[in-house]
């Protein structure tokens, strides 16, 4: 019994465990783009002006 | 309402709303998922018959909702960029597609580790759970595409006309458990009916629900945001905007 309910934990822990990197992947993906895009006008607008 | 609707097919005017609602969004979903997941796992009650491992469900089940639901906007997205042909929702389509594929993933994976103690198989080819599988390749198979066409001319109407064709899968995985006879159980929340589940188990449940769609929002508005600037970086309004970001 005890060893049933060790094992429908650890069932429960993986799952959570997998939603949060899946949901850690979905904070990078999104702060990544943030950065590429703000570092990619940083530079547009720096050759606009030197033009 | 329709002229408000109406004015975020401006660039301009939709990067300035979808900021400050990503903003809210993201501030829901991190109360509502700590509630409702913390609420979900130490103090919902254990199902008498499935025992702990019915606290996944506070995860499969608003996993499941959202890769269907983000679908459906995908489609909504789709059919503007056909008739309207505006921008955004093309750029819309392709950040949700992203988000989609996460939460498919999710729904398939904790589906599965489910499935496990309470089926005695980590799968089954069954309908609703085949179903599923093809959306995710759907998903993948969309943003392939668009990795493959990337911002050519027509892009955006390719990929929402293949959108289109994959919807046909959305009322194949919703109504699958009532067509056929499956292993997977029927829906457990309906609009037009009483819950099947105790409110001890339905509130968490709602919680978990409206964080992660929150959490859902914010990626695919912040995602939309900086592809959106970056398409749109020749415009004088968004020069005046980096200051600000």
């Amino acid at each position: 019994m005890m060893l049933l309910q060790s094992k429908h934990l650890f069932y429960v822990f993986f799952s959570y465990a997998f939603a949060f990197t899946c949901f850690s992947i979905m904070v990078i993906r999104v702060k990544t783009k943030q950065r590429q895009v703000l570092s990619f006008l940083k530079n547009w607008f720096k050759q606009q002006d030197y033009e | 309402m329709l002229k408000f609707i109406y004015s975020l097919g401006s660039p301009k005017v939709f990067f300035q709303y979808s900021t400050r609602l990503s903003r809210l969004l993201l501030y829901i979903a991190m109360i509502a998922i700590c509630l409702g997941w913390g609420w979900g796992i130490g103090f919902s009650p254990a199902d008498y018959q499935q025992g702990d491992s019915v606290r996944i469900i506070y995860l499969h089940v608003p996993a499941a909702f959202l890769s269907l639901a983000i679908y459906a906007l995908m489609a909504v997205c789709a059919a503007v960029v056909l008739i309207w042909r505006i921008k955004i929702a093309g750029i819309l389509l392709k950040s949700a597609a992203e988000v989609g594929l996460i939460m498919t993933l999710l729904a398939l994976v904790t589906g599965s580790v489910w499935g496990k103690p309470t089926w005695g198989t980590w799968w089954v080819w069954d309908a609703r759970l085949t179903g599923e599988l093809i959306l995710l390749f759907i998903y993948a198979g969309l943003l392939a595409l668009e990795h493959v066409i990337g911002e050519k001319s027509g892009a955006d109407r390719i990929i929402a006309i293949i959108c289109w064709i994959g919807l046909l899968d959305l009322p194949i995985i919703h109504y699958s458990v009532q067509w056929w006879n499956t292993l997977h159980q029927g829906s457990t929340i309906l609009v037009m009916a009483k819950p099947k589940i105790h409110s001890s188990m339905l509130y968490p449940l709602l919680i978990s629900l409206l964080g992660m769609m929150s959490f859902a929002g914010w990626a695919i508005l912040s995602l939309t945001q900086w592809n959106l600037l970056k398409r749109e970086y020749r415009q004088q309004w968004v020069r005046t905007l980096e200051f600000k970001t």
